[in-house]
């Protein structure tokens, strides 16, 4: 590959905007984070002392961090799972017609722009105690819905706001993956004679099941970061901690309860965690090659 | 492999079309109630019709300050405005010199620059939230436009799907061109740009949306009103007091941030999901 | 117009890979050699040295007497025609052919003069306003050297720029590149795997292998006396028959019946006997006898491969169809065939043996 090779200077002068952003933005905090992961600030926040892993087993031994992992998780699953299923289901659907296919296109991807706060606000009306809409029909089935006061509700609320807004994004991809199939593959299971839902289980399943693995990954990296505006405008992480995920816990004891030690030890297992997710997720893309 | 099956047909557009209204009906309800008086909406049941309100409401918003806030809707949106394109034009500025760099020149720690950037692809703003915010405090950033900004355009997808995308020119391009005499502006100006314009344009829509759409970091970096987002002041309209939130504010504040992305959306389809498609992988 | 000159000219990747070693070529003004060779041979990395596009190793070249080494491309005067034309497709016809002269700041006048007067030159001044997806193949290719006579390079260089082309046209391309050059009166430097190109195109052929150069000469001095089996199997088609010569006490024989005599010299050394399939006639009483093996008309004549007893490689012949029928020849048969032209001979090394010889029959009395 033939390059500029003779600039020697131009290439540091075009890097320079964004390494400059990258260094003073991205690896000083982390670099604070993971420093601050070792240390513990004094009550008055004038001087601090290093105290080796203590807060790491701070944060492990508390209760709280394990209630909002296993919050986390599970709103993962949920979220991935309902998500998933229902963009399949319509990206299925939306691949079969011939007529309208762009406009049921765009009219199943445009929750993609809403910003999960506002997400969260619309639903957050729509199970309105006193004039939600869904209140009044699960009123009719004899269902009292507050999701002040149950946990369950609270969780309901969050998951079900955010997979109204992924659905649209794991759409998008789902459809871009059924459309890269090769119809000649299709047709030569049709000769070999089988029958639509063969072929959907037989060969579209398994051709789509990298995008699946990939939007697993990215669900739970939203459900991870991207939920934090969700919850914070309705449920904020209540009731009993029933909808406080780990970034929710890493804000409230960052900024509200002002314990450095244990956000930034959070910090950095929470750095772990999506460093782990991008590593397996890149595994995974490199195998997927036989496709 | 699609069969004549008119009833199938029938089933699918069906199921399409409930789909369609289920994942619209949350935006109507919201633009319905809009369109109420306070008192209308307490009398019971959201409404799923338009009342005669919606005049006043989106005028008040528009007008006067919100209360609990002291600016009104207009300056909020203005602020997301620039938040957005800011995030947008910043990164796709800074990528596409540092991809350029990247792909079209040799020089020494080559693959280290390429890492640094790397590194930064999967961890966003949030792992990182208090330490940045101590950076940005100590540069005096805060409530300042900057502040707003900068954060969120360290990281590197911009620049990877500008680096695929260079990579992607066919390299007899680049040798006819040195051969004309074309240096690297030049090559940049006359050949990368217009040949990438449709990458371009995808990253763009997708940075747009990103930024428009951010919360916890506008959250924190902007302390005072006057830097409030239009996405981080819903939270002030309805939890602001104990009684029943101001409803017929607050969806229409919700319709009036949600308007712009969307409009957004569905003018550059094509290249939202080509962005999407694009920067994800 | 431009001499080129390289001396000792090396490309040396990283791992030590050699593409191209201590090369010696003199390229005269107003000359087209075309290098050919099979594909890594170093004839590509050479040519892009000599553009620019690859940093030189070792070693000198020199363009119209100046050391260009270090020369940026654009500096250097050439101009290069890439195998997939390498047309801006965001740029029209008339853009693309303007380029340069715009980067250079020639005076807009000047830039449509020379513009318009390639496009003439080529028959392309009816395309010049459409982008190059709307053009053909051929059309492509025109605009390609269009873009290169226009800047008024001193030295062309092409890279194998006829291969994206169906045979019917790169035969009148292959023509017209020839013609252009000869009223241009330009100095190229041709870069083909193609052998039919390369002879028909070449002012001297220069014949490349494993980064070094095989042999330089004119086509004809290439085919008649080629300086090795390699350029012997390279340039000709069909290729030259090339046969191993056994020894025995007696001397150097063909096959057990067929004795090679002449120059002591050349019997005495000579390991490879090659037979161009032009230079073979049938004749009842010829040297060569054997038996058919498949016959492939080609039209007027038709290639015969034959199996010579005691040998594995297989022998061609391009006989005449009509002589062919009238013989009443066909596969499986037996042939007897004369040959009628020069023997070429090579030693062990497969370098040429520059001696007369000739095939003698042994009278079958003292067959072994």
């Amino acid at each position: 590959m033939t390059t500029f090779e003779r600039y020697r200077f131009t290439p540091w002068l075009l890097l320079a905007p964004q390494l400059a952003i990258v260094a003073v933005f991205f690896f000083w905090p982390a670099a604070d984070s993971l420093r601050q992961a070792f240390y513990v600030q004094d009550a008055f926040g004038l001087g601090e002392r290093f105290v080796g892993l203590a807060n790491f087993q701070r944060v492990m031994a508390s209760s709280g961090y394990w209630q909002a992992m296993s919050v986390t998780v599970l709103f993962s699953v949920l979220v991935a799972g309902g998500a998933m299923l229902l963009a399949l289901l319509l990206a299925v659907l939306a691949d079969r017609v011939l007529h309208g296919a762009r406009l049921y296109r765009v009219l199943l991807t445009w929750p993609y722009a809403i910003a999960p706060a506002v997400a969260g606000i619309l639903w957050m009306f729509m199970f309105d105690p006193v004039l939600g809409v869904l209140t009044h029909v699960l009123a009719g089935f004899g269902v009292h819905w507050d999701a002040q006061l149950h946990p369950g509700q609270a969780l309901a609320l969050v998951v079900i706001a955010s997979i109204w807004q992924q659905m649209s994004y794991n759409f998008v991809f789902f459809l871009a993956g059924l459309q890269m199939i090769p119809t000649s593959l299709l047709e030569a299971a049709a000769i070999d004679g089988a029958g639509p839902f063969r072929r959907f289980i037989g060969i579209t399943l398994p051709l789509l099941s990298p995008t699946a693995f990939f939007l697993l990954v990215m669900n739970s990296v939203y459900v991870l970061f991207e939920t934090f505006a969700t919850i914070d405008n309705t449920t904020l992480g209540g009731p009993g901690g029933a909808t406080r995920t780990l970034v929710y816990k890493l804000y409230e004891d960052g900024f509200v309860a002002r314990d450095l030690g244990s956000s930034s030890a959070q910090s950095v297992l929470l750095m772990v965690l999506v460093g782990a997710l991008t590593f397996v997720q890149f595994r995974y893309l490199e195998r997927r090659v036989q496709y | 492999m699609r069969y004549d099956r008119p009833l199938l047909d029938r089933l699918t557009h069906l199921l399409l079309i409930l789909g369609v209204i289920v994942f619209g009906l949350p935006l109507w309800l919201a633009l319905t109630a809009s369109t109420h008086s306070a008192g209308a909406l307490q009398s019971g049941i959201a409404p799923l019709w338009f009342g005669g309100e919606g005049l006043a409401n989106y005028w008040q918003l528009l007008s006067q300050p919100i209360a609990g806030l002291g600016v009104s809707a207009l300056r909020l949106l203005a602020n997301s405005l620039v938040m957005a394109l800011g995030i947008a034009i910043g990164k796709i500025a800074i990528s596409l010199l540092a991809a350029y760099a990247i792909v079209f020149f040799r020089f020494p720690c080559r693959t280290l620059c390429f890492w640094l950037i790397f590194v930064t692809l999967m961890l966003p703003v949030e792992v990182r939230i208090v330490p940045t915010y101590g950076v940005v405090a100590r540069f005096g950033l805060i409530d300042t436009y900057a502040g707003m900004i900068l954060p969120l355009i360290a990281s590197a997808t911009a620049t990877f799907l500008l680096r695929q995308s260079f990579m992607s020119l066919p390299q007899e391009l680049f040798e006819a061109a040195r051969l004309d005499g074309a240096g690297p502006l030049r090559f940049l100006k006359d050949f990368v740009l217009p040949l990438s314009k449709t990458n371009l344009a995808a990253l763009f829509v997708i940075m747009f949306l990103y930024g428009w759409n951010q919360y916890l970091w506008p959250l924190l970096a902007a302390n005072s009103p006057e830097h409030a987002t239009a996405v981080i002041s819903l939270k002030n309209l309805v939890q602001s007091t104990d009684t029943l939130p101001p409803w017929q504010l607050a969806t229409a504040m919700a319709v009036m941030t949600v308007l712009p992305p969307v409009a957004v959306i569905i003018a550059m389809q094509r290249f939202f999901v080509r962005g999407l498609t694009d920067t994800e992988k | 117009m431009a001499t080129l000159t390289c001396r000792q000219l090396s490309k040396t990747y990283p791992g030590d890979h050699r593409a191209v070693e201590a090369l010696d070529l003199t390229l005269e003004a107003g000359e087209l050699m075309v290098v050919v060779g099979p594909s890594g041979c170093g004839k590509s990395t050479l040519l892009r040295m000599v553009a620019g596009l690859e940093a030189i190793s070792g070693g000198q070249l020199i363009i119209d007497g100046t050391v260009a080494n270090a020369l940026e491309p654009a500096r250097r005067g050439v101009a290069m025609v890439f195998q997939n034309y390498a047309l801006y497709p965001h740029m029209s016809v008339f853009d693309n052919m303007a380029y340069a002269l715009k980067l250079q700041r020639r005076p807009r006048a000047e830039i449509e003069r020379r513009v318009h007067e390639a496009a003439t030159l080529l028959g392309i001044d009816a395309l010049l306003e459409r982008r190059p997806r709307h053009l053909s193949g051929g059309q492509r290719q025109r605009v390609a050297m269009g873009r290169a006579i226009v800047r008024e390079p001193a030295l062309f260089l092409f890279d194998e720029p006829l291969s994206n082309l169906d045979a019917a046209l790169r035969v009148q391309m292959r023509q017209e590149i020839r013609r252009l050059q000869q009223r241009l009166g330009a100095s190229m430097l041709y870069v083909t795997h193609d052998q039919v190109e390369a002879m028909t195109l070449a002012d001297r052929l220069v014949v490349m292998r494993e980064g070094r150069i095989e042999q330089i000469g004119t086509p004809m001095s290439l085919f008649e006396a080629p300086a090795s089996c390699f350029v012997a199997r390279f340039i000709g088609s069909p290729a030259m028959n090339l046969i191993p010569v056994k020894r025995a006490r007696d001397g150097a024989h063909l096959c057990a019946r067929l004795q090679l005599s002449g120059d002591p010299e050349a019997t005495a050394r000579a390991a490879t006997l090659g037979l161009r399939p032009e230079h073979l006639r049938l004749d009842p009483q010829g040297e060569l006898a054997g038996t058919v093996e498949m016959i492939e008309p080609l039209g007027v004549d038709a290639l015969v491969h034959c199996r010579l007893p005691e040998h594995h490689e297989p022998l061609t012949a391009r006989l005449p169809m009509t002589a062919l029928a009238a013989s009443g020849i066909r596969q499986q048969g037996a042939i007897r065939l004369a040959v009628d032209g020069p023997l070429h001979l090579f030693d062990d090394q497969d370098r040429r043996l520059d001696h007369a010889a000739r095939l003698t029959p042994l009278p079958s009395l003292f067959a072994i």
